[in-house]
């Protein structure tokens, strides 16, 4: 049916125009008209799982954001605490000649473990925030 | 006709033969209700050729999609033949069909033998009702409010990201 095979044609040149009409004329009764192959799909279905693929996207992000920051946040609580038993050892011992004021010792250790425990219950609300009627 | 026209018309099409609005066009709509109108997909050795709408008397129109080229082109393609069947009949009956070159979809080569003017501005009419009846302007924004990506768009309306952006620029949704 075709007529020169796998050819580079001449762009705007008449004769190949003529030609090449001659040729396609033939193929309407040379074989029967297509029928439909690729499967339709629905553009609302499509549309509906690419939302949901997005949200999903967007809630494994915000997961992997928050796995990090309270991460980060567990590690720098677990070294505050570290450092407020070191201070409360030396405090006990009076190893090489540490001393704090009583008052200034009990402020320490009270701040600490206030702070300890809002940063605990910021992290674990921002987690596990209330669902929303 | 105003290209304005011809996104509505061809809009109004989408509409008619596309109620379900199922991705690729499902051409077989159009032929049901055209009894004059046959579709070929046909491995065209010529690979300049992307497509063609052929006329005769005994015959009526026959779009020649060439298969060789990719799916997407080829939706392309026989989207832009159909836009020639519903507007340019008069042209198709005189010449005795259009035969549409690779490089005419982005309407910088002609093959045809119309004067340049005449060609350029059948094609283009031919070009903006493919992208309307492919890409219904609604459609597209829903589908650029959720995803906002030109290549899950032109996925979603299985056209060429080139066709979804200068679709989603004539919208105004890009720049």
């Amino acid at each position: 049916m075709a007529t020169t095979p796998n050819k580079k044609i001449a762009l705007g040149s008449r004769a190949t125009y003529g030609r090449l009409l001659k040729a396609y004329s033939k193929i309407p009764t040379a074989q029967e008209p297509a029928r439909p192959t690729t499967p339709r799909q629905s553009f609302d279905e499509e549309l509906e799982r690419e939302r949901r693929h997005l949200q999903n996207a967007d809630l494994a992000q915000d997961i992997k954001l928050k796995k990090k920051t309270l991460n980060l946040l567990f590690w720098f609580l677990g070294l505050e605490t570290v450092a407020i038993f070191t201070f409360a050892l030396l405090q006990a011992t009076h190893w090489l000649g540490f001393s704090m004021e009583e008052w200034s010792f009990k402020l320490l250790i009270s701040a600490t473990i206030a702070q300890i425990t809002a940063m605990l219950f910021v992290a674990v609300s921002y987690l596990f925030p209330k669902a929303k009627n | 006709m105003i290209l304005s026209e011809v996104h509505k018309l061809a809009e109004e099409y989408a509409a008619r033969y596309n109620p379900d609005r199922v991705t690729p066009f499902p051409y077989e709509n159009v032929t049901a209700v055209c009894p004059d109108l046959q579709i070929y997909f046909v491995e065209l050795h010529e690979e300049d050729v992307s497509g063609a709408t052929m006329y005769n008397q005994e015959e009526g129109f026959s779009v020649i999609v060439n298969a060789k080229k990719s799916e997407n082109r080829q939706h392309f393609t026989l989207a832009h033949e159909l836009g020639h069947y519903f507007l340019h009949q008069d042209i198709l009956q005189k010449e005795s069909g259009l035969i549409d070159g690779d490089d005419l979809l982005d309407g910088s080569k002609i093959l045809y033998r119309l004067d340049q003017a005449e060609a350029s501005r059948i094609e283009k009419e031919a070009n903006h009702f493919a992208a309307s009846l492919l890409m219904p302007a609604a459609l597209v924004s829903e589908a650029w409010d959720i995803t906002k990506d030109i290549e899950k768009c032109a996925k979603l309306f299985k056209v060429s990201t080139v066709a979804m952006s200068i679709r989603l620029t004539e919208l105004g949704l890009v720049d």
